[in-house]
């Protein structure tokens, strides 16, 4: 059992998890089986996007009026028989619930599945007076026998492969000849649950949703075990968070039509409880005795998650568990290593922030990469990633020392930061990516560094994994190059708001973002190509990081710093009405999606509103939907460019048909701009564009550099190249002939694994485009 | 919305099945009792336990099950029996094309156990009371909830898992079959 916060070794827990071949089957293939079938469920629901606004905006505002919900749901399950109870903390509802028991001199209780009910550890506290509890819900159930927790907050046992549960039955059940069929082993547990069913005088259940209006608990689920814990014996207690309140069932709605798609794929589960009272006084089964209902509220931290701008997101959380299952070390290692005692992955950071505490975060809080893929299918729109990124930054302050002696004399001068206090060179080189590749350009300090003693020597200092390559910056930056072209690069604020003022007609700024501007100079010159073809002048924004690597860091001071910067070279830009157009997908996400949070009150809205990413941008162009710039703008010289021209596209070298095979980066995914990138592509003639499904490479930034996570990027870089390599396959197989496929990858991170693990080469599509494309107009 | 889209009764019919229920409908009362006879003899049972519901006194069906030697037992008086018989009949108060669900309650009744202690759970549901979509059916939904009857489920299939190796399995704690007979 893990989960003691600093106490935790969680590169050990990670290597034994990626080693476990019994862990990773079974994961994998429930995770990518419940993501297709969410998938789906999704597309075949026209109404999902205003389903999640109305979701959302209706648990905003319950948050916001909870006092007030919860002494109105108080009164409304009073008024029909019930009583509730407001319990303080996890101890105080224990003690509620074991008082509610013995009064009604209940010794069997039967239980079905609570989160709730694990984060108070109710079932201890039962026990330890005396009182028998019976988990119900099959996966408990075995977890219960097994002596095991809860992995997924939706699916508790899904770390669990047949055999394992065949082995839990025969250790626990005495049983000799455990069968291998899963309907014969339901059988089984379901007649052991029967009879605990029959004999209980008293249930336990959770609630998904609380009704304040009418006072009515409302638990979504599968097997019946609800309704069996809560129609059969006749006392009912229900533990709930104070965050399921919503203020009138007619609020419930969109909960339904959002809740069984993103947790199960379902249209509606099998059963919906909608309970309001003590049920029917003329049971046969009660023997007589009088029905109670008693519902106890839990705080633990909620108020105070509420009262934290921060956390109070996280109260919006429906527990529908989506963000684990799309989350990729998630889907490697599993909830056990992934989470806290109770809550897992992505949204389980701030909820065991939230209920007990930073150090227990902490303990897994550095696992989330960023990648944002979660934040894609939550429902209710929460922003896990910038939780994350908060709450480490949180745990990086509270953990705070003074700089040391090596800090201040060599770090410092090396690999400055603005960070305050003690900063560890691991962080100081992540988060800050040109340093790190200007460096490594510059000899001797190249040589140095792939020396075999110095790179062992890094990689301790750094954490650095010695089975990762570093990458090689080029001989010349990008901005070097366009200079030496007669190209416009403007480095400074004072530049940028005399070219923008200076430029009329159709003119771009392509920000170089590090990555490009050092080390995949060709795909920046392949941009600059494609986006001079369309008839536009190029202005290339140079030297300055976006902030992206120092958030990922939780460095919010240097990545706010470097936000502020990078705005002011890009904001004359687009007031004066030019497009402003990015290459990496996280770098342009952190222009469109992290400035305005962490300049909140500036012009990064603004700015956001008027940035591109680049393969989104040529298709609107020249798709003639748009992609012009200086359309009205400041400058007022509008021209209407190319508007519904069709792109001239050349053949093919051997006029044959290209297959190729796109991996999409996370944030493109996130921020919706692959299915332009792939219908661009499929509109090139003879092109053929297969997408991957793998959620994420695994390198994600500095993810994969790191030798505690390498064990975890490695096998999600593994999964993608069994995908690519089977897609290719494919693609050679339609043609009937044999024909290269070639892979394609947005991220400067996919394409580094795709090369480490796959040893493959994957270009960035605009290097394809440009290669396919003619000149549409000059100049 | 198609211009197309199908009548709700067989909306309702579609999605039901492929959720795992079986969908019948049936008018005439006499075929309406052999449809139930057929399930109990199906189980091998001569009891069916069950929740009096409107539309059966009004097809007067305890009479025409009789006649084929089944006999219904009421939730109110079966003590014991009631967790040991096989099959159960209820009514519904609303259907959802949409989604495939019968809706039973309002006020608490022996519905609840009905709906959940047998293998086989025999729905009678009014071909009027089928709803196209859902957030129609909601509406009517919490205007009776809204108004005091505060005790429901809502069924969409058999009680299902899929725990166990990640196979889906039905009859997991409740029926492992849903028989619905759409009336009318
Ligand atoms: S954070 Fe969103 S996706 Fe994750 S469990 Fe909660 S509601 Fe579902």
């Amino acid at each position: 059992m893990s989960g003691a916060g600093g106490s935790r070794d969680l590169a050990a827990e990670i290597k034994a998890a990626v080693g476990d071949q019994n862990l990773k089957g079974a994961l994998f293939h429930a995770v990518s089986s419940v993501n297709e079938r969410r998938r789906q469920a999704i597309a075949r629901f026209p109404g999902y996007e205003r389903a999640r606004d109305a979701a959302r905006r209706i648990k905003e505002a319950a948050i916001a009026d909870l006092p007030a919900l919860i002494e109105r749901f108080t009164e409304s399950v009073q008024r029909q028989g019930g009583r509730v109870y407001r319990a303080e903390d996890g101890e105080e509802a224990c003690r509620m619930i074991t008082a509610i028991a013995k009064d009604s001199g209940a010794r069997r209780i039967t239980k079905s599945k609570s989160m709730t009910s694990e984060e108070i550890h109710l079932n201890g506290a039962l026990e330890a007076a005396g009182i028998h509890v019976r988990e119900t819900d099959l996966g408990e159930y075995i977890l219960q026998l097994a002596n095991d927790r809860p992995s997924h907050i939706v699916a508790p046992i899904i770390h669990m492969s047949l055999d394992d549960v065949r082995r839990v039955f025969r250790d626990n059940l005495g049983m000799e000849d455990v069968s291998e069929e899963p309907a014969e082993l339901t059988q089984l547990a379901r007649q052991k649950l029967r009879a605990d069913f029959l004999a209980a005088d008293l249930g336990i259940t959770g609630a998904n949703f609380l009704l304040a209006d009418t006072g009515t608990v409302v638990i979504v689920e599968n097997e019946g075990n609800v309704r069996m814990t809560t129609q059969v014996p006749p006392v009912h207690v229900v533990i709930a968070g104070i965050e399921k309140l919503l203020p009138r069932a007619a609020d419930l709605l969109p909960f339904l039509e959002l809740l069984p798609r993103s947790a199960t794929g379902q249209l509606l589960t099998s059963y919906l409880s909608f309970i309001s009272g003590p049920g029917w006084e003329a049971s046969p089964m009660t023997g007589g005795a009088a029905r109670s209902f008693h519902v106890v509220l839990l705080d633990n931290g909620r108020m105070a998650m509420r009262d934290d701008e921060l956390l109070r997101e996280a109260l919006y959380c429906i527990r529908c568990g989506a963000c684990m299952t799309v989350c990729p070390p998630y889907q490697v290692v599993g909830g056990h290593v992934y989470g806290g005692p109770t809550y897992h992955s992505g949204i389980g950071a701030a909820w065991e922030a939230g209920v007990r505490g930073l150090d227990t975060a902490a303990g897994f809080n550095d696992l989330c990469t960023t990648c944002s893929r979660c934040q894609d299918v939550c429902p209710v729109h929460i922003d896990i990633p910038w939780m994350n990124t908060v709450i480490r930054e949180r745990i990086a302050q509270r953990r705070r020392r003074p700089r040391g002696l090596i800090e201040r004399l060599v770090y410092d001068r090396v690999l400055p930061t603005r960070e305050e206090g003690s900063v560890s060179l691991s962080r100081r080189l992540f988060s800050d990516p040109a340093r790190v590749y200007v460096l490594s350009r510059r000899r001797p300090w190249s040589r140095f560094m792939r020396l075999g003693p110095a790179r062992a020597a890094l990689s301790r200092l750094a954490g650095l994994s010695a089975a990762r390559p570093l990458p090689s910056p080029s001989s010349e930056t990008l901005s070097a190059w366009y200079r030496r072209r007669g190209g416009r690069v403007v480095t400074t604020p004072h530049e940028a708001q005399r070219v923008s003022n200076d430029r009329r007609g159709s003119t771009v700024f392509l920000f170089s973002d590090c990555h490009t501007e050092h080390v995949d100079t060709d795909v920046g010159k392949a941009a600059v190509s494609c986006l001079e073809k369309c008839g536009l002048g190029v202005v290339l924004v140079a030297g300055q990081c976006c902030g992206r690597a120092a958030l990922s860091q939780g460095m919010l001071r240097t990545a706010s710093g470097q936000a502020k910067e990078l705005q002011e070279l890009l904001a004359p830009a687009v007031k004066t009405g030019h497009a402003v157009v990015g290459i990496e997908p996280s770098c342009v996400s952190a222009v469109v999606d992290d400035h305005a949070k962490l300049l909140p009150g500036s012009d990064a809205a603004e700015v956001a509103a008027g940035t591109r990413e680049v393969l989104e941008f040529l298709h609107a162009r020249l798709s003639g939907e748009g992609g012009t710039t200086n359309e009205g703008g400041a400058t007022g010289e509008g021209d209407a460019t190319n508007e519904g021209e069709n792109p001239a596209w050349i053949p093919a070298a051997d006029g044959a048909s290209t297959p190729v095979v796109l991996h999409g980066h996370c944030q493109q995914k996130t921020l919706g701009w692959l299915p332009a990138a792939v219908e661009l592509l499929g509109s090139i003639p003879g092109v053929e564009v297969r997408v991957t499904s793998t959620e994420c490479c695994g390198m994600a930034g500095s993810f994969g550099y790191k030798s505690d996570y390498y064990p975890i990027s490695a096998e999600l870089g593994r999964r993608l190249m069994l995908e690519l390599d089977e897609l290719a396959a494919a693609a050679h197989q339609a043609g009937g002939v044999a024909r290269t496929c070639e892979y394609l990858a947005c991220g400067t991170s996919c394409r580094a694994q795709i090369a480490d693990i796959g040893a493959c080469q994957a270009r960035h599509p605009v290097e394809l485009i440009d290669e396919r494309l003619s000149v549409l107009s000059p100049i | 919305m198609q211009a197309t889209s199908p009548h709700p009764v067989d909306l309702f019919a579609t999605v039901l099945e492929a959720t795992g229920g079986k969908v019948e409908r049936i008018s005439d009362p006499r075929q309406v009792a052999h449809a139930i006879a057929k399930v109990a003899q199906g189980q091998g049972v001569r009891e069916i336990l069950y929740e009096p519901t409107e539309i059966a006194k009004h097809m007067n069906l305890k009479l025409l099950l009789a006649a084929h030697g089944i006999d219904l037992v009421p939730v109110a008086t079966a003590g014991d029996k009631a967790a040991q018989l096989r099959v159960s009949l209820t009514g519904a108060e609303f259907g959802i094309a949409e989604t495939g669900t019968v809706v039973l309650g309002g006020q608490p009744g022996g519905w609840g156990l009905a709906s959940i202690l047998p293998w086989v759970h025999v729905v009678l549901l009014p071909a009027a009371a089928i709803v196209a979509d859902l957030p129609t059916a909601f509406e009517a939904f919490e205007t009776r909830l809204s108004s005091g009857d505060r005790d429901w489920v809502w069924i969409t299939g058999p009680s299902r898992t899929a725990d166990i190796g990640h196979t889906l399995v039905m009859g997991a704690h409740g029926p492992n079959a849903l028989h619905v007979v759409v009336v009318g």
